[in-house]
């Protein structure tokens, strides 16, 4: 799937502009444009990104022309490597919330403009991303990407800084429960606390109460494995079998073999689209008769594991944790009109089936308008004020639901239980709500 | 004595002559050998260290092709790049996991993990080099080269330092650096032994040497690049006091080899000469007794060996055949004495004669003149009163002297073809014939005789005594015709070394045992009434041939005719004379003989 409008740079949208970045040629008036940046005088030694190819060729956000009137809202997530339609996806939805906003006037009267930064699921990398997007004057707020281990060991650099940060993927419970006070994070995703319950519910509902563990060894895996086998407890159960996986790992039937013999019913996998194709290899690989179904977290949506293992989803049952769907949305009107300024701003989608990575499109979007809400709240861009004023938002009309108090100072997660729901690829690899009793028949 | 003197002076003489000779040319044999041996074995030296030092590159190429591919395979390992992504895994975990680190060279000394930016995110060491160097390795200098996904590598004096990104979805995420103790690395690459050296050598500036600079140490050197590693080279030395340890033994073995061929010549011709002098100190001192004495008839007297005795043998064989030589040339020089006195007296004789001839001819033609004109006289005045005998007598008389004065001028004639005859030149026959018709052509006329004549060649001849000669042939032609007309032929025929002048007629012919005869002086077939003449003819005819070396005989049957020969040797190859036969036919005696061609 070709990601129109990932130029993968940092950027910056205005209301009524051609939106270059989107990679349109068909000469219609976009409503953002792209601003590029310029030269730093930065000391070379001290450059993280100097010589690196990972870091988008941008320059230091210091000495980048802004515009004066511009409030700034950065986002920090994969652009480029294996998780990159996730960035992707969650920068479209940025795109579209700011859109409208642009289009509505802005925040006080000022244009909002996007700043992005890629972070290639790399923590170092976004560590120095939240550092350089924090000190832009006029940014009032960060936009996650999907991982869990990078928005985890940036939450110093969140918290030092006091930069608002938004997690429309990310789902490691640490990264909301993160024990700061004041806690700038707030997040419009799953939350892994609820994910491992939800999954083990998923898995039990279909009588599959043999339940193994594949988890990548990393921040994320370590809540999810906390969450699923806190719920398995409190059921009386626990895991038949838990095995770790690191990233880059290019086989996995070592680990699905183990989960297997162990006399796994099925496998709860919790990890992103490389080491999922990598997993949904491994188990189609197992003769049909032995092989499980595979609950899995979300995080495998993120990539183009539908490409990159279309064979073997056609031999596994795989379903996996969703939030949000265009096809099957639960606010249709709401979710029409967003799929029109999202066709409007990439036009090479054609229907809802093509919106990518849905999640994090409808998180990001439904997180930017929270944050302007909370501007327009507050009446200010303070950082302090804007994250009271988040926690603060009642009654917030969103494209998800309606949501009475989003976030709450002991709580900065938007999304329930509730709001989950298991999906599958179709045949043509979009993501559709699972809606089978039992999964896929058994090839 | 003298026996002994002559020994001492040949045996002094072939040492003289033999040892020294030896003894050069065993040296420059010997030298040859040991330099040809010495360039053969520093060729083989040569090419075994060129071939060492390939071999020493190829290892050390795939050796840190090995660093490298450790290194490279190490920043795959997944625990690394889980430890890019997880913090818990990278503090805990990761060091650990560097300080258990064994990579396949003892020479590993640090390892360093950094992030995207360069900066050290877990370090550890190997021993104890992290004392003056720091725990991290600085990747700075090369941090832009390794994160835009090349390899670095870098040997120098201290270290090997191959640095390699981390990736994980085909990005560079962080670099993993590890540095090698380049001297440990050397070391452990390879044992040198003691006058043997390894050197490697970045852009032909030395990075290691296996042993410390010795000055006094000359070496035979030989290098080769580094495959995959063009700026590096591996140099491998050998010190020329061993590569050359076998020739300092050649070289001690040869110089015994020439002191013992040296001593053993000297015995060998020292014995030879010694065995060999005395017997021919013998034979010298007799040859030398018989050439003082000139006495050929002493032989040597020998008791040796069969050689010296063949060779005694020889000598006396040789003084014996001398002996009888000397004798016959004696005998020879005698007979030469008497030959040239005989031919003195013989020229003496001949002289003499030709002279008494002469002067004969001259002188006795006088009274004979006198006589015959004094006979005429009296016979006239004294006419009447002679009586018919005595008129008879008187023409007896004046006949007599005739035929005396004839054969007087016939014997002059005779004796002047040897004296005054001119020199031999080329003569064509043809014109000498022609010119001997022309002169007869009045008796030729009177006969009716029928000459042909053939094409004739040139011959050397006196050209006028050569004409006498076809005159006189021709005319005994004509002369002893009989009664039939006479048909002459002159032809030629050629052999390999003479001409054949032949002279052909239908004559009356000569019996065969008279055929020799005639050649001879005043002799006659015939009586004077029958047919005239002195017979002093053929003799000169003989005498002319005899002038030019030739031969002259005649082939005859009685009655049928004669064939006079003349053999004339070819004094140079001549071709038959240019020009046409002559064809002279007399058919009558008014008829002018017909010559052609000239």
């Amino acid at each position: 799937m070709q990601l129109a409008g990932c130029d993968h740079t940092s950027l910056s949208i205005r209301p009524s502009t051609r939106a270059d970045s989107t990679g349109t040629d068909d000469g219609k008036e976009q409503s953002v444009r792209t601003v590029s940046t310029h030269g730093s005088n930065r000391d070379p030694e001290q450059d993280p990104d100097r010589g690196s190819n990972g870091g988008s060729s941008r320059e230091p956000v210091r000495s980048m022309p802004q515009l004066e009137d511009s409030i700034v809202i950065g986002i920090d997530a994969d652009m480029s490597s294996a998780s990159a339609h996730s960035g992707e996806s969650i920068r479209r939805g940025v795109m579209v919330a700011v859109d409208e906003i642009n289009e509505s006037g802005g925040l006080f009267g000022r244009p909002l403009e996007i700043v992005v930064r890629d972070h290639r699921g790399n923590p170092a990398r976004g560590i120095d991303n939240i550092n350089e997007l924090a000190c832009i004057d006029n940014l009032v707020a960060i936009v996650g990407g999907i991982h869990t281990p990078v928005a985890l060991e940036e939450l110093d650099a969140i918290h030092d800084n006091e930069v608002i940060y938004l997690g429309p993927w990310a789902a490691g419970t640490p990264l909301t429960s993160n024990g700061r006070n004041p806690n700038f994070v707030f997040r419009v995703s799953v939350r892994d606390e609820y994910a491992g319950e939800f999954l083990v519910s998923a898995a039990l509902d279909r009588d599959l109460d043999k339940i193994g563990l594949l988890l990548e060894r990393t921040g994320w895996g370590r809540s999810n494995h906390t969450a699923m086998t806190q719920a398995l407890n409190s059921r009386g159960l626990k895991p038949i079998a838990v095995e770790w996986f690191h990233w880059g790992e290019p086989h996995l039937a070592n680990q699905v073999n183990a989960l297997l013999d162990a006399g796994c019913e099925t496998v709860l996998l919790v990890c992103n689209p490389l080491e999922g194709v990598a997993a949904v290899q491994a188990m189609a690989e197992i003769p049909s008769a032995r092989r499980v179904p595979i609950v899995s977290h979300w995080g495998l949506t993120g990539g183009k594991l539908p490409e990159l293992a279309a064979n073997s989803l056609r031999k596994v049952d795989l379903v996996f944790l969703q939030t949000y769907s265009f096809i099957n949305p639960p606010r249709p009107e709401r979710a029409a009109e967003v799929l029109e300024r999202y066709q409007k701003l990439f036009p090479e989608c054609a229907s809802a089936r093509e919106v990518f990575a849905p999640v994090g499109t409808a998180h990001a979007y439904e997180l930017v308008h929270m944050l302007a809400a909370a501007v327009r709240s507050c009446g200010s861009l303070d950082r302090q004020e804007v994250r009271r004023s988040l926690e603060a938002i009642q009654d917030f009309d969103g494209l998800i639901r309606h949501y009475e108090r989003p976030f709450q100072p002991e709580l900065h997660d938007a999304l329930t239980i509730d709001d989950f729901h298991l999906a599958r690829f179709d045949e043509e690899g979009v993501i559709v709500v699972d809606d089978s009793e039992y999964g896929v028949e058994q090839p | 004595m003298r026996g002994a003197k002559e020994q001492r002076r040949l045996r002094a003489k072939i040492l003289l002559r033999v040892v020294p000779i030896t003894a050069i040319v065993m040296l420059a044999i010997l030298w040859t050998a040991q330099q040809s041996i010495h360039l053969t074995i520093k060729q083989e030296v040569d090419a075994h260290l060129q071939q060492t030092a390939s071999l020493t590159a190829e290892q050390l190429s795939r050796q840190l092709d090995l660093l490298r591919a450790s290194v490279t395979g190490l920043a795959e390992n997944d625990l690394i790049v889980n430890s890019i992504i997880d913090k818990e895994q990278r503090h805990y975990q990761l060091p650990v996991f560097f300080r258990s680190l064994q990579l396949p060279d003892s020479s590993f000394r640090r390892i360093t993990m950094t992030d995207y930016a360069g900066r050290p995110v877990v370090s550890a060491v190997n021993g104890d080099s992290s004392s003056d160097h720091g725990v991290s390795i600085r990747v700075n200098p090369f941090r832009d080269q390794v994160m835009s996904g090349e390899e670095y590598f870098e040997v120098t004096p201290e270290w090997i330092t191959v640095a390699t990104p981390i990736c994980y979805g085909g990005n560079p995420e962080g670099i993993l650096a590890v540095q090698f103790d380049t001297r440990i690395f050397m070391e452990n690459f390879q044992t040198i032994t003691q006058g043997r050296r390894l050197r490697l050598l970045l852009d032909n500036n030395l990075v290691y040497q296996s042993l410390p600079r010795a000055s006094d140490t000359v070496w035979n050197v030989a290098a080769d690049q580094l495959r995959n590693y063009p700026e590096l080279t591996a140099e491998r030395a050998e010190a020329e006091e061993i590569s050359f340890s076998a020739m300092q033994s050649l070289n001690f073995f040869l110089f015994g080899v020439l002191i013992a061929a040296l001593v053993a010549v000297l015995g060998a011709v020292l014995a030879a000469s010694m065995i060999s002098t005395r017997p021919l100190g013998n034979i010298v001192s007799q040859i030398k007794s018989i050439e003082s004495t000139n006495d050929l008839s002493r032989r040597v007297d020998l008791d040796e060996s069969k050689e010296f005795c063949e060779l005694s043998d020889s000598f006396n064989a040789m003084i014996e055949t001398l002996s009888k030589t000397m004798v016959s040339l004696d005998k020879l020089t005698e007979s030469e004495t008497q030959l040239r006195t005989t031919n003195a007296k013989l020229r003496r004789s001949n002289e003499e004669l030709e002279q008494f001839a002469n002067v004969a001819s001259h002188d006795l033609q006088e009274p004979l003149r006198i006589v015959t004109a004094y006979c005429e006289l009296l016979r006239e005045d004294c006419y009447d009163a002679l009586s018919e005998d005595g008129h008879r007598y008187m023409r007896y008389v004046v006949d007599a002297a005739k035929r005396m004065r004839t054969l007087i001028q016939d014997l002059l004639a005779y004796s002047k073809i040897e004296n005054q005859g001119g020199d031999l030149i080329q003569v064509n026959v043809n014109h000498t014939v022609a010119s001997a018709l022309d002169q007869m052509s009045e008796e030729i006329d009177s006969s009716h005789a029928k000459i042909v004549v053939e094409t004739l060649p040139i011959v050397d001849a006196d050209a006028a005594q050569l004409t006498q000669l076809f005159r006189q042939l021709i005319g005994n032609a004509i002369k002893y015709s009989g009664n039939v007309v006479p048909e002459i032929r002159i032809r030629a025929e050629s052999e390999p070394d003479r001409w054949l002048l032949r002279v052909e007629d239908n004559g009356i012919g000569i019996e065969p045992e008279y055929c020799d005869r005639i050649f001879g002086i005043f002799q006659r077939l015939h009586r004077r009434d029958q047919y005239q003449g002195t017979g002093i003819g053929l003799a000169i005819c003989k005498r002319i041939v005899d002038r030019v070396h030739g031969q002259i005989w005649v082939e005859s049957e009685l009655g049928v005719g004669s064939v006079f020969i003349v053999a004339i040797p070819k004094a140079n190859k001549h071709q038959l004379a240019i020009g046409a036969p002559i064809n002279m036919e007399v058919p009558t005696a008014s008829e002018m003989p017909i010559t052609a061609g000239h």
